[in-house]
């Protein structure tokens, strides 16, 4: 069954065709990579799907809805909640209260103290988000996104800047939340992507160039060639 | 104990403070003196109606130019109300509340949607054309001479001795005071906060921008109402002049005073600014010169405003750092 289901999606930007007429879909359960060279159209992808930019072309449906023509907020209430790349918080309030608007949001507030210790933030609850290390910012992220309680969460480049500790702790926290809910990561971190998913999608030059399972997708020439050659 | 922990005990709480200088204002007619309740008097209207503001300015990082049209709204619907309609002040003031509404999210759905820059543009034009109507309808508004006879003495109160309107005027400011203050410590509070730190980010937390900025465009524009309201039953006239858009950058000139980043930063400014105005407006072109330079120092070396200073003073002197003043 399928819960994510994009078709046909262009997005340009002037005359540059930053993703250009994708299509896929995402079964329930499924965890997903979506990797790719820089510059390939992976950001753009998830900016259009969760309508931060508007479509050019094609349609989006999730859960069942047509969610092209929804705004970003209705998007987030039917369960499908996103992270960025760039930390994305708002800095000068504290853990606690970004934790707070998230819960606010989804009726969770009694769970907020459950998701602080869950990801092992209690000693930052009261310190402002802009004066806490990018891990513990990145865990924030994650944890403001879980309190939404999504169907479907879509990270965008979770460890990216981490250290080599915070990136195993983030392996950890995700292949616990895989059991429970859908995850799509977009990352470059191959040792990230091949620990957690069950299928990778390959972009490059705002199109898919290859999908499939890990193993597969490890040996798929083009992809050698494109992408993990150049490492 | 030592004098700078007992005084940081005195100023750390907003609540305190607020509380003493309700306390304040209380006895201040007790002095019998007339001049001074009259600039208390002035304090606390102009003070609500920069708090109000200041929702809008410092919580959610809305420039407003056109807030003399909500100060207007509420001093001539009390003044309408109560000559037309039913003559009591408690009724006439708090028949601005549901005006204010409405004025709020006819002016929200005109203005929110276009980007900070544009708001603050469109809320000057529409306090342009309000205040050319209220010119205007002379039949309705008196035109340029305002309306005069604005009634103290009603079925439910009377007020027209000046003590009696003092503590009329201070019951509504205290009452809208703290009901800021609750606002300020409650969820809508932190989530006007949001908006202001990361506006952009709200949607992919489920909430509606739009929604959110209009609520907070109503809280100020209710409270500013008040305060025009309550301006009104205080001189018994009013005139054009308080929808002008000039008067309506007053209280961000207060706000700037005061430190738009401190839940009393407004009403702080308010202190500093009313008296001033009160005793050097007299001499016109210096009032100007000192209202600039003030402005200017504010801007380029006290950007947190009075209040900011006092934080950074505090930080100096290593009294604690009082971050709690913020909101
Ligand atoms: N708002 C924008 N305006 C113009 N060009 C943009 C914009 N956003 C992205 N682009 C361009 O679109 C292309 C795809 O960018 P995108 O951020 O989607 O890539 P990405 O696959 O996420 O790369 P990375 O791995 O570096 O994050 C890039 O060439 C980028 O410069
Ligand atoms: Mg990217």
């Amino acid at each position: 069954m399928e819960i994510l289901k994009v078709e046909n999606v262009t997005k340009k930007f002037g005359g540059f065709v930053a993703v250009n007429n994708v299509s896929f879909t995402v079964n329930r359960g499924e965890t997903v990579a979506i990797i790719g060279p820089n510059g390939a159209g992976k950001t753009t992808l998830v900016n259009v799907i969760t309508k931060k930019l508007e479509p050019d072309e094609g349609r989006v449906f999730f859960d069942g809805f047509e969610i092209t023509r929804l705004p970003p907020h209705k998007i987030t209430k039917l369960g499908l909640v996103r992270t960025f790349q760039v930390v994305n918080l708002f800095p000068t309030l504290t853990v606690r209260e970004n934790m707070a608007l998230a819960g606010l949001s989804a009726g969770a507030t009694g769970e907020v103290r459950r998701v602080i210790e869950m990801l092992g933030l209690e000693e930052y609850t009261d310190r402002v988000v802009a004066k806490v290390p990018l891990g513990v910012q990145k865990l924030v992220e994650l944890g403001t996104s879980l309190l939404l309680k999504p169907k479907m969460l879509i990270l965008d480049e979770p460890v990216a800047g981490l250290g080599a500790e915070d990136r195993l702790n983030m392996v950890k926290v995700l292949s616990e939340l895989k059991k429970s809910l859908n995850l799509i990561i977009i990352e470059h971190d191959m040792d990230v992507v091949f620990a957690l998913v069950d299928r990778i999608i390959v972009m490059d030059k705002g199109r898919i160039i290859a999908d499939g399972r890990p193993e597969d997708i490890r040996e798929n020439k083009l992809v050698k060639e494109i992408y993990l050659g150049g490492e | 104990m030592s004098l700078s922990s007992r005084l940081k005990g005195l100023v750390n709480g907003n609540t305190v403070a607020l509380l003493l200088l309700i306390a304040f204002l209380a006895i201040i007619p007790l002095t019998g003196h007339r001049f001074y309740m009259y600039i208390a008097t002035l304090i606390m209207i102009m003070g609500m109606f920069a708090m109000g503001y200041n929702v809008l300015f410092g919580y959610v990082g809305l420039l407003s130019f056109g807030h003399g049209l909500f100060f207007g709204a509420g001093a001539y619907s009390t003044a309408l109300f109560t000559l037309k309609v039913y003559s009591d002040p408690l009724v006439g003031v708090l028949i601005t509340v549901p005006v204010a509404l409405l004025t709020s999210i006819i002016v929200g759905v005109l203005t929110l949607k276009h980007g900070k820059v544009y708001f603050a543009i469109l809320t000057l034009a529409l306090s342009m054309i309000f205040w050319s109507a209220l010119v205007k309808l002379r039949w309705l508004t008196g035109g340029t001479d305002g309306l005069v006879g604005i009634p103290k003495r009603g079925v439910f109160v009377d007020v027209s001795g000046p003590i009696v309107t003092y503590y009329f005027i201070l019951a509504f400011f205290a009452v809208i005071m703290l009901g800021l203050y609750i606002l300020n410590k409650s969820r809508y509070g932190l989530l006007l906060r949001a908006l202001g730190a990361n506006e952009d980010r709200l949607p992919f937390l489920g909430y509606s921008t739009f929604t959110l900025r209009m609520v907070a465009l109503t809280i100020s524009g209710t409270a500013s109402a008040l305060a025009g309201s309550l301006y009104a039953v205080f001189y018994s006239v009013v005139t054009p002049d308080v929808a002008y858009w000039t008067f309506g950058a007053e209280p961000l000139i207060m706000t700037l005073i005061g430190g738009p980043s401190y839940f009393l930063g407004p009403l702080i400014g308010a202190l500093i600014f009313v008296p001033l105005t009160t005793v050097v407006a007299r001499f016109a072109e210096y009032w100007m010169l000192l209202l600039g330079i003030a402005l200017l120092a504010v801007i380029l070396f006290f950007r947190g405003g009075l209040l900011g200073f006092l934080e950074s003073l505090s930080r100096e002197l290593k009294l604690g750092v009082y971050r709690r003043w913020r909101f």
